[in-house]
């Protein structure tokens, strides 16, 4: 079989579970349960067997870009919108460290949304015949940033540091059920688990997992967080008294991986990546010329691409997202449990306008749980063209042309309120009167599995279509706020989760965002897009499935 | 003397220990925990380790045995370590804290600098032009929100004159006066300046014209008092009067007034650090209470207070030197 990179060549089950798992960028499977479906599939039919994957070649379709030389001296000045808590790696899950971190780390895989799984630091891998260990053979010739060899041993301390508890790391979850990570030779080592561990490359592709240098560690102790060390392309120079964390390249990084489209050794000498937390701000200096680059979780508001856009001297990168943006329905909550008080609610939304409105044109309309951008998309499903009368009319059937009252959840940002307003009006209109409370992000998550609310404001970025099982089954996904009762809907979303064959599995995926669409559990919204903006000149911002960008890849023309 | 200033001593520290109560336990009782905010969008988290992380965290004590751990470290100078960053919190904000006054005294300054001529001319003007025009200033400086002002003087000398920089810091103005007097060297000054320039003016502004406001009401019932018609009738130049009797008099109020504006100003100083990026204990703490870093709001709180009550301590003080009227109880 073919494995996505045009080779052909046998390949173990187990290693194709780990693969195709290895689209999620997170999980949260029940391992237990999954060993279960494991053994009634009978461990005879996962097949043994030695693999051995070499270094993959250039993603297909990527061009390699010849390098134009940089000016001696260039440099880069990069405005986010938030703080960035911590570089070392262990103490943090925050997107806004990783986009940082992830400069200054290299991971042993990468992971891009094909699946494919790219070599790091690590250029090959082989799993042993029980599953239980992965011999990684490591890339030659790197070194920290101070000047520490790369090596098997520092493997070894990263993890055992990762896993310790004195070090309290909230990613901790993400190297699984791991015995130890031992060194086999100078170059070469195992990770040995307990139970064979499908999500293993999930999180060995984020730089929380990173091997990190002890030497650092020893040296600076609590304050490694400010004082990061690891192999990446760019070297921590500073970090400011205005929060401006300040990067100069490592010229000794010689290798790139073959997850960037661009195969170039880093060419900007010097980035410094500012905070400016005012959206206002932030962009009155890329105008002003004070910045060269805007990017980062929500650094380009959506609704001022057009305008950035428009603006001479500028250039706006986007990027799809792969993910959705929706209402979860309280269908325990009455009458929400009327499939016709559903449908009606969503043919009263027209997405198209408020896509226009809120968004500036910049997204598509929603129909499916599972966002366009995935290969099992469901294309069958009803858009709910917007339909006042027909809206009306399926009101009337239930009995509620009076309307009633309605809680209504939102997540306190400026884009998202606005869009409830719209939300909020469109409902008016069939006499569904809503009443919306503001609240940030954090404590959306912790009200939604109370399901105190009528409908709760949500949105995910996810690469698998597991993501199913996480806002769909009512059995075991953390993300189910709709509170459905639906043995077909929780069935599918499980069923897909370990069913091997690409077909089968299709199936159920199709089934689930049918049964999702059809009984309408959810207002379907938008589905958006990641941007970054600058001033010309900059070439090779490429922006990846988190909207980072790469700074290996960057080069400047003028 | 003495014994006033002990006393007051002992009501500064009640009203922390209040402040500290009060804050902590507030605090807790608002939605989301700190965990939930570092796990937030990242379903791959369980439960299990939710709990672990809050119990590494301390976060599973009652609440009276967090408030009464971090009472005691208090005593200690310790004020804990950011529940996210894991950097002890004291030196944090005293890194930081220097940023936010540096503003707050400028601004002050400009407010002082606005508000004197502007309050002094409309009061002597009153009922002419002079203090028409000067009251619809004032007026328009206390209404316009100190936000959309700044993002307006951005627009204007930032983006459209580019004369100013529209966010950042320029380095310590302390630093850049050492380094005026001992080397002769005014460019760290003339940086620092730079970037101090509109976010002071910002935030001085609303504040220049309500003090504005008062000085002209306060002059002009000086103006009218027995003594100054005692001191004409004694033919005294009205200068001489203006400058020894109204003035002095009638910055009393005033006096009293700057310091509940410190407070004022330590609290949209929080605003305008977000909108100019300025690197201070606000822009600080506003994120830290998004992430729900109990100790880093906690110490900023705290600290705060501290600031706000000695510099009303030393304008009571103050007071007993420029009005002989008053005597400490």
């Amino acid at each position: 079989m073919s494995d996505g990179i045009g080779r052909e060549r046998p390949i173990g089950e187990f290693e194709r579970q780990v693969r195709d798992y290895a689209r999620a960028w997170a999980t949260t499977i029940d391992r237990r349960n999954l060993l279960k479906a494991f053994g009634a599939a009978g461990v005879g039919a996962i097949a043994a067997g030695r693999l051995n994957l070499t270094e993959a070649s250039p993603a297909p379709g990527a061009v390699a870009q010849r390098v134009r030389r940089a000016q001696a001296g260039t440099k880069l000045r990069i405005a986010r919108g938030q703080l960035t808590d911590t570089l070392d790696a262990q103490k943090t899950v925050a997107l806004v460290a990783h986009e940082i971190m992830w400069q200054i780390y290299d991971s042993l895989i990468y992971l891009d949304e094909t699946g494919t799984v790219h070599p790091g630091l690590a250029t090959e891998w082989t799993f042993s015949d029980d599953n239980l260990t992965v011999t990684y053979k490591l890339r030659e010739g790197v070194n920290f940033h101070d000047g520490t060899p790369f090596n098997a041993e520092a493997v070894v301390i990263t993890v055992e540091r990762h896993r310790d508890p004195a070090t309290a790391s909230p990613s901790a979850y993400m190297l699984g059920p791991l015995d130890k990570a031992e060194a086999i030779d100078d170059m070469t080592v195992a990770y040995v688990y307990t139970e064979p561990f499908v999500p293993m490359f999930v999180g060995l592709g984020y730089s929380y997992c990173a091997p990190i240098s002890m030497a650092a560690v020893e040296k600076f102790g609590e304050q490694f967080g400010r004082n990061p060390v690891g192999t990446g392309a760019y070297k921590f120079v500073e970090w400011t008294a205005d929060d401006t964390i300040v990067l100069e390249k490592n010229a000794e990084h010689g290798w790139a991986t073959t997850f960037y489209s661009v195969q170039q050794p880093p060419t900007v000498e010097r980035v410094e990546f500012a905070v400016i937390p005012e959206d206002a701000t932030r962009l009155a200096a890329l105008e002003a010329g004070e910045v060269d680059i805007v990017a980062g979780t929500d650094a380009v508001p959506i609704d001022k691409i057009r305008s950035l856009q428009e603006t001479p001297g500028l250039q706006v990168v986007t990027r799809p997202m792969v993910g959705l943006y929706y209402n979860y329905i309280n269908v325990q909550q009455k009458p929400l449990d009327d499939v016709r008080v559903r449908q009606a609610m969503n043919y009263a939304l027209d997405k198209t306008a408020l896509i226009e409105l809120v968004l500036d044109g910049n997204g598509i309309p929603a129909v499916s749980p599972l966002g366009s951008a995935f290969g099992d998309f469901n294309p069958n499903l009803n858009a709910y063209e917007y339909d006042l009368d027909k809206a009306k009319a399926l009101m009337t059937e239930a009995g509620l042309e009076d309307g009633f009252d309605l809680k209504y959840i939102v997540i306190a940002s400026p884009i998202y309120q606005r869009a409830a307003e719209v939300i909020q009006e469109s409902l008016a209109a069939i006499n569904i009167r809503v009443n919306m409370e503001a609240y940030p992000v954090a404590d959306v998550f912790a009200k939604g599995p109370g399901g105190d609310y009528g409908m709760l404001f949500f949105y995910y970025t996810y690469s698998d279509p597991d993501v199913l099982y996480l806002v769909c089954n009512t059995d075991g996904g953390s993300l189910a706020w709709s509170f459905t009762d639906d043995k077909e809907l929780n069935d599918s979303t499980a069923g897909q989760r370990i069913e091997f064959d690409k077909e089968k599995r299709r199936e159920l995926l199709w089934k689930a965002q049918e049964r999702v669409n059809d009984q309408a559990y959810w207002m379907f919204l938008w589905e958006g897009v990641y941007a970054a903006a600058m001033r010309e000149g900059i070439q090779g911002l490429n922006l990846d499935l988190v909207g980072f960008l790469h700074l290996q890849e960057l080069s400047v023309t003028e | 003397m003495g014994s006033y200033l002990v006393s007051r001593l002992l009501h500064m520290a009640a009203v922390l220990v209040a402040v500290l109560i009060l804050v902590s336990t507030l605090l807790r009782l608002v939605p989301g925990d700190p965990v939930d905010a570092i796990m937030a969008g990242n379903p791959g988290i369980t439960e299990a380790d939710k709990v672990r992380l809050r119990e590494q965290l301390g976060l599973t004590d009652p609440i009276l045995v967090q408030v009464r751990d971090y009472s005691l470290g208090l005593l200690h100078g310790n004020m804990g370590e950011s529940l996210r960053s894991r950097d002890a919190v004291l030196p944090l904000i005293v890194d930081k804290l220097p940023a936010t006054i540096e503003l707050t005294v400028f601004a002050m300054l400009i407010a002082i600098l606005i508000a004197a001529p502007l309050g002094v001319i409309t009061a002597l003007q009153r009922g002419r032009p002079g203090d028409f025009i000067g009251s619809i200033i004032a007026v328009l400086g206390i209404s316009i929100p100190s936000f959309l002002l700044g993002i307006l003087l951005i627009m204007v000398f930032a983006v459209q004159m580019r004369i100013l920089p529209a966010s950042g810091y320029g380095g310590s103005m302390v630093a850049a006066l050492q380094a005026l007097i001992t080397q002769g060297d005014i460019d760290p000054l003339l940086k620092s300046l730079k970037f101090l320039l509109l976010p002071g003016i910002t935030l001085g502004v609303g504040v220049a014209a309500y003090n504005a406001r008062i000085i002209r009401s306060s002059i002009i019932e000086v103006v009218r008092q027995d003594y100054v018609r005692c001191a004409r009738a004694k033919g005294l130049r009205e200068q001489a009067i203006f400058w020894r009797h109204v003035l002095r008099n009638a910055l009393i109020p005033v006096v009293t007034i700057l310091g509940l504006q410190i407070g004022y100003l330590l609290s949209g100083a929080f605003v305008i650090e977000n909108v100019f990026a300025w690197p201070g204990i606000g822009r600080f703490s506003v994120q830290a209470l998004g992430w729900r870093d109990y100790p880093v709001v906690q110490g900023v709180v705290l600290i705060t207070a501290l600031i706000f009550l000695t510099i009303n301590l030393l304008i009571d003080l103050l007071y007993v030197a420029i009005d002989p009227r008053i005597r400490l109880r």
